[in-house]
């Protein structure tokens, strides 16, 4: 379990959260400009004030970075860009080390290193912990170094330890605080949303009003056929006339039975909106129950898009060689991108909880259903 | 199965949780991170033999951090802000009388312990709780620091370590309580979905019963109006009049009065499914029973319906349509499943070439079986005869069914 909570991202256990959480490196990158600008009185006693500014934009830029490499429909944050971030606030660090060298500064104070801790940090939800820990370790012995390098010889209160470790403190505080947050989250949330998935939802028992509906449904099927087999019944004899009114009857009650077997639950929806089913091969009764669930979910949602064309949903199941069904779902919306994002993103974040290889552009999303 | 993404409240309450977890992480760094500046310190002002009683302060305020982690209660808490002010306040006090100027040059050496003081949002499990911890922490250490003031005589000096920790963790908790009422705007609600799928998926299964049912009783006596003779006899008459009834009363809908009988005796399955052969055996089709034995085995009373009225619709078939005289029903006896093979040696039929308004296999027995969780097998070919194999789970097994003597033997 230990190890699996190291090599998962919270992010990847959990999308929604970090959907709506996106504004959390944000928020970092506000932490990082205030405390530079708590600085300022000491950039004015260097002889490169402008390099102090540089540097806070850097180590701001890298937690913005984060924000947006981690839109919703963007790919997993990776190691790529990752890498970028940590190089953007290490430069960020080493702009301002320079800036500060040849100045007796009090680094217990020192904004520089707090603000790539908290890039380091803004990472935590979208990376795995283990991932966090190799690339945020290496990158704090190296950008430590060469801070210490540039700044302690002008640092006269404390000694070259004590320094050293000033200078690491805040970095390696928020490491350690991305790393336990990673991993305490995916090995608390991992085992729930395992036993919960495992879970199989009870089957409804009792619901007296659905059990009204379909006694009604069997009244309509059996109204013609009771009463004349009732009859056939009672005078024990069969006419011509009864043997043709038997066929019709029968005719007709066998296409009422088939088309009613013939419905999923997909076609239950296309009944009450203007949702078009390509279904051929009924491959939407093989979804399991929380496909079922995700799907339904962004269904409604499409469907209650302002600006969208309902009648223009179509969706189509389609069998693949290897057992599993590919959908694809299309429409038309006017709305724009940015706001379309926002209403149907958490929708097909949960979907992509249940499904595979899920793709979304402007008008159409696919899937395969395992 | 379940949707794969937690109800918005459980991950919230992780969350946060996770947030005031790494508060003792940090903590924890803190003082771990302490203890090399004070040595080098005290050693650079030749007083090391000074650090030894602040190095071990920092040492039990890591071992009272490491018990509130392991207990995670709020009295462990608790007592780790009381042993933490008086373990800040003694280390504070000894190194100002080792290092009197430390007040004024080095008060990031003084205020470690409170520091890791205020990150005590442990025991949070929502942002607010997680504010109102790091605020408490706050005040024992701010008032930790003031003692040191009044008790050592010196200028109140907290530095801006422990104000800084608190407007962060103020900061991070307001955050999550912002990103958390977003989410209640935003993200679908997963348990109304479910509930929702469940009446949908009742509704359907409430269908699928009618559809089999009026298939196995109208459409049925629909067809023997058709075929049978001008005079109806008296078993046939019956017939009718059972499967009116049986529509009339639509018991088969009533999910809420269905009971379980239990008793060790228990044989209403076997004299169901006897009930159903002496019926079809009365309309001409000898039907052969092997594999029945003394063992008990109990199914769910959804399951033993199932069974029951999907092997009355595989016999239906081989009375209309297969041309047989003679079907064979063997049971087999598994650990967790029984099995019942229908078998005749009538003309057949090609499975991938039944049109598709024939319900006989689809609705009769595939899906009334589908339905209770059990397998569905039909194998047939023009010519050969047909095999209808249903498997269903077990519920438990009150005696083995002994093995056939052949077996033993053998």
């Amino acid at each position: 379990m230990a190890r699996g909570s190291l090599a998962v991202s919270a992010q990847q256990l959990d999308p929604l959260t970090w959907f709506t959480g996106r504004v959390v490196p944000l928020v970092y990158a506000g932490l990082v400009v205030l405390y530079g600008a708590f600085r300022i009185p000491t950039w004015f006693a260097t002889s490169l004030p402008w390099l102090q500014p540089i540097a806070v934009a850097l180590c701001a830029g890298a937690c913005v970075f984060v924000y947006a490499l981690t839109r919703p429909l963007r790919p997993q944050l990776g190691w790529a860009g990752a890498i970028v971030t940590v190089l953007i606030a290490g430069a960020g660090l080493i702009v301002s080390s320079i800036g500060y060298t040849g100045v007796d500064i009090s680094i217990e104070l020192w904004w520089a290193p707090f603000g790539f801790a908290l890039a380091i940090a803004s990472l935590a939800p979208y990376l795995s912990a283990r991932r966090v820990l190799a690339l945020g370790g290496v990158s704090t012995v190296i950008v430590t170094v060469l801070a210490f390098w540039l700044v302690d010889p002008d640092v006269t209160v404390w000694g070259p330890l004590s320094s050293m470790v000033i200078i690491a403190a805040p970095i390696v505080c928020g490491l350690v605080a991305a790393v336990t947050f990673s991993f305490v989250l995916v090995s608390r949330m991992a085992p729930i949303i395992e036993q919960r998935s495992q879970l199989v939802l009870p089957l409804k028992t009792t619901d007296a009003a659905a059990e009204q509906v379909e006694r009604l449904r069997l009244a309509r099927l059996s109204g013609r056929a009771v009463p004349f087999l009732v009859g056939v019944a009672e005078a024990g004899r069969i006419t011509p006339a009864d043997r043709a009114l038997a066929g019709q009857l029968a005719r007709r009650l066998r296409d009422d039975l088939v088309t009613q077997s013939n419905l999923t639950w997909l076609d239950s929806i296309a009944q009450d909106s203007r949702l078009v089913v390509v279904d051929p091969e009924h491959r939407a009764a093989r979804m399991r129950p929380a496909q079922r669930i995700v799907l339904r979910s962004l269904l409604r949602a499409v469907l209650d898009t302002p600006g969208a064309d309902t009648s223009s949903l179509l969706i189509e199941l389609r069998g693949r060689p290897d057992g599993a069904t590919a959908v694809a779902v299309s429409m038309d919306i006017e709305l724009p991108e940015g706001r379309r994002i926002m209403h149907l993103a958490p929708y097909y974040l949960t979907l992509r909880t249940e499904v595979d290889d899920l793709t979304w552009d402007a008008s159409s999303l696919s899937f395969t259903s395992p | 199965m379940r949707v794969r993404v937690l109800p918005r409240d459980v991950a919230s309450s992780i969350i946060t949780g996770s947030v005031a977890s790494l508060g003792w992480a940090i903590g924890a760094a803190t003082l771990v991170l302490g203890l090399p500046v004070v040595l080098e310190t005290t050693a650079r002002a030749d007083r090391l033999s000074a650090a030894i009683l602040p190095s071990g302060l920092l040492v039990l305020m890591l071992v009272c951090l490491g018990f509130v982690v392991w207990r995670a209660r709020i009295w462990a808490v608790a007592a780790y802000l009381a042993v933490g002010f008086v373990a800040s306040t003694s280390y504070e006090l000894t190194l100002l009388m080792a290092l009197p100027g430390s007040i004024d040059t080095q008060v990031y050496l003084l205020n470690r312990p409170a520091v890791a003081l205020v990150l005590v949002g442990l025991a949070a499990r929502s942002p607010l709780a997680g504010i109102a911890w790091s605020v408490l922490g706050f005040v024992v250490s701010t008032a930790s620091t003031v003692l040191v003031s009044v008790i050592g005589g010196v200028p109140f000096r907290p530095g801006y370590g422990p104000g800084f920790v608190v407007v962060i963790s103020l900061a991070a908790y307001l955050t999550l309580w912002g990103v958390q009422v977003v989410q209640r705007r935003r993200i679908p609600n997963i348990e109304e979905l479910e509930a929702e799928n469940d009446r949908l998926a009742h509704g359907e299964d409430l269908a699928r019963r009618t559809t089999a049912a009026v298939h196995d009783t109208l459409l049925n006596d629909l067809s023997i109006v058709m075929n049978a003779p001008d005079s109806l006899d008296a078993r046939v008459r019956s017939r009718l009049r059972h499967d009116l009834e049986t529509l009339r009363g639509a018991e088969w809908l009533d999910t809420s009065s269905r009971l379980t009988m239990v008793d060790e005796q228990d044989t209403s399955l076997r004299n169901d499914i006897m009930r159903l052969i002496s019926g079809y055996q009365w309309r001409g089709l000898s039907v052969h029973v092997t594999g029945s034995g003394d063992g008990i085995y109990r199914l769910d009373p959804a399951i033993a319906t199932a069974l029951v009225d999907a092997l009355g619709a595989a016999l239906e078939n081989v009375a209309r349509h297969s041309g047989a005289a003679v079907a064979e029903v063997e049971l087999v006896y598994e650990a967790a499943s029984i099995t019942v093979m229908v078998t005749d040696e009538g003309v057949g039929f090609d499975p991938t070439q039944v049109a598709g308004d024939r319900l006989g296999i689809r609705a009769s027995i595939d899906a009334r079986i589908a339905a209770v969780g059990g397998t569905v097998q039909v194998w047939s070919s023009p010519g050969s005869g047909t095999s209808i194999v249903m498997t269903v789970p077990v519920r438990s097994i009150l005696r083995e069914h002994d093995a056939p003597h052949h077996q033993e033997l053998g």
